[in-house]
């Protein structure tokens, strides 16, 4: 598996651009509207199956964001080739 | 074949495929994320099919303890008209499940400071039962299979509460959702697509944001759309000169799960005879090639499948009133629908209208998707018009796309009083998640579209674009509109 990352900046620029919303959504639940981010997280967390509660619930999350820049970047790869 | 020879053709597979992979991955686990973003039941119509599934999942010798429960006033706007198990009653009453409902505003009492609210560990205990008690049950008249397979899950994981089961037949979803997926990368092969360009445009599926929402949540429009993807690769196989047994096969078992679960599966069979004919008008001297055994078979399959397609049809449409109505009626109808208020809402509706339908994205993302729908129609008609080299495919998934959508309307239609067009109270509405099943060939119709209208900029980078803007928008679903709807 290729995972090489591409020199063409433009997959740099997509991955901001596809992770704007990420951003956007983590300044909405900055303290100053009294959530803040570990709380959000509790919210979440609850009504959820007992095998996704806490920190599972949260690696989900991260997991699949990273694995989704991953493929960004391998496939930017691929049709830079 | 030893274990070194066997492990040695999985590297080489993975090394070749690996992208489809990841794709395949990420789809399952996007599908997971977002099955745990979006609070139990709160997907259009969920608690009706999940109250199908714990019904298919009662034992044979099941007893409920009365049979006088008031049938005839159930309405799908009030739960208590709702004959549900205890369980599934219990778990909408704690979590406020008609208040939450329709109710963009409201969200769910947080317990401050708890991971696991009072009410919540009561419901995790488990200790209502699961099955309704007193008959009739509330059930969805569809074809039982979707309800019974995600009934032998829940009877597998009976000892678990009802919140890790939702989520495990939800799960389940999810995995249908993904085959569909790999169908869709078939399908883009199939139509000269490269390896890479194929995984994107199947991540192009894979990633819009109400495909998502409905492919994460129990609903048999999910096997409706997996059937309709098995049936339109046959479809491509056959019409690319591929083995025309295994293509009829694929034909028929995707038009085979797609009327098993839904009564728009029964397009497909209109579907197959258009196939044939482009099969025919393209093909013919491959058709006369066949060999006496192969033509046979082909034969028997046809006969049969028209066969069992008509039975079915002659029992289920006798449910229904397909009357037709004036011809002034159909203008109104259309004038209505074309109303651009109107319009944006039934847009909203495909591309992003999350919760029970009331949570929809922005105007401005439905105005610009408007613009490259409107470039990629303008390509379309310029392939159309010259007859290029991917003239076939795209005449043919178009007359798919717009008869389907023609027929979905017809029955939308059907059920709207002559008297007045905009009552839309008893009609079935206009909902993205019915346009689903023919996605894959409408996602293929914009990037055909867009790279011929662009001859300039090569079809992968287009490609590339597309996928990007639609992993953008999803995440736009995901954060900037579900969470904050439910939890913030």
């Amino acid at each position: 598996m290729k995972l090489d990352f591409p020199k063409n900046s433009v997959a740099y620029l997509v991955i901001l651009l596809v992770f704007l919303p990420v951003f956007w959504f983590l300044f909405q639940i900055l303290p100053d509207n009294g959530i803040n981010f570990w709380n959000m997280v509790e919210r979440l967390s609850q009504w959820k199956p007992a095998f996704l509660k806490g920190w599972r619930f949260v690696a989900l999350f991260v997991f699949f964001l990273t694995l989704l820049g991953l493929f960004i970047f391998a496939s930017r790869k691929e049709l830079d080739e | 074949m030893n274990f070194c020879q066997k492990s040695a053709g999985l590297k080489i597979f993975f090394r070749n495929h690996y992208l489809l992979v990841i794709l395949l991955f990420l789809t399952f686990l996007k599908g997971a994320v977002w099955a745990t973003a979006v609070p139990l039941f709160q997907a259009p119509d969920e608690q009706t099919h999940y109250a199908s599934v714990q019904y298919y999942a009662e034992p044979e010798n099941y007893q409920p303890k009365s049979n006088d429960f008031p049938i005839g006033k159930t309405s799908l706007f009030d739960i208590k008209t709702q004959n549900l198990s205890p369980e599934l009653r219990n778990y909408l009453e704690k979590t406020e499940f008609g208040r939450i409902r329709f109710n963009p505003g409201d969200i769910t009492k947080f317990s401050p400071g708890s991971l696991w609210g009072t009410e919540e560990k009561k419901v995790q205990e488990n200790q209502l039962p699961r099955f309704v008690e007193s008959y009739p049950a509330w059930f969805t008249s569809y074809s039982p299979i979707y309800y019974k397979i995600c009934g032998f899950l829940e009877n597998i994981f009976a000892s678990r509460s009802i919140i890790d089961r939702v989520f495990i037949e939800r799960l389940f979803s999810v995995l249908l959702t993904t085959l569909t997926i790999l169908f869709a990368y078939f399908i883009f092969r199939e139509i000269n697509f490269s390896k890479t360009e194929a995984v994107l445009a199947a991540g192009i599926v894979s990633f819009q944001p109400m495909f998502t929402f409905i492919g994460a949540s129990i609903n048999v429009d999910v096997p409706l759309f997996f059937g309709f993807s098995v049936f339109l690769f046959g479809a491509m196989r056959m019409l690319n000169r591929k083995n025309i047994l295994t293509s009829s096969v694929f034909l028929l078992l995707g038009a085979s799960i797609a009327i098993l679960s839904k009564p728009p599966g029964y397009f497909l069979i209109p579907a197959a005879i258009l196939t044939g004919i482009f099969f025919v008008a393209q093909k013919r001297e491959k058709l006369f090639s066949l060999s006496r055994k192969q033509k046979i078979f082909s034969l028997s399959m046809i006969v049969l499948f028209f066969a069992v397609a008509l039975d079915f049809l002659w029992k289920t449409m006798g449910k229904y009133s397909f009357a037709l109505k004036p011809l002034s009626f159909y203008w109104k109808y259309f004038l209505f629908q074309m109303e651009p208020a109107y319009l944006l809402t039934k847009s909203r509706y495909y591309w992003g209208s999350f919760g029970w339908l009331d949570t929809p994205i922005d105007a401005r993302y439905i105005y610009f998707i408007w613009f490259l729908l409107i470039l990629s129609l303008i390509g379309i008609i310029k392939i159309i018009a010259k007859r290029r080299d991917d003239f076939a495919p795209v005449l043919y998934f178009s007359l798919i796309v717009s008869s389907f959508g023609l027929m979905i309307h017809f029955i939308n239609s059907s059920q709207i009083p002559v008297s007045n067009v905009r009552d839309l109270s008893g009609a079935i509405n206009i909902q993205g998640r019915y346009f689903f099943p023919v996605i894959i060939a409408k996602m293929a119709l914009i990037i055909f579209g867009l790279s011929a209208l662009f001859p300039f900029i090569s079809r992968k980078k287009i490609i590339f674009a597309l996928f990007v803007g639609m992993v953008a928008l999803n995440l736009v679903g995901l954060f900037d509109y579900l969470i904050p709807r439910f939890y913030l």
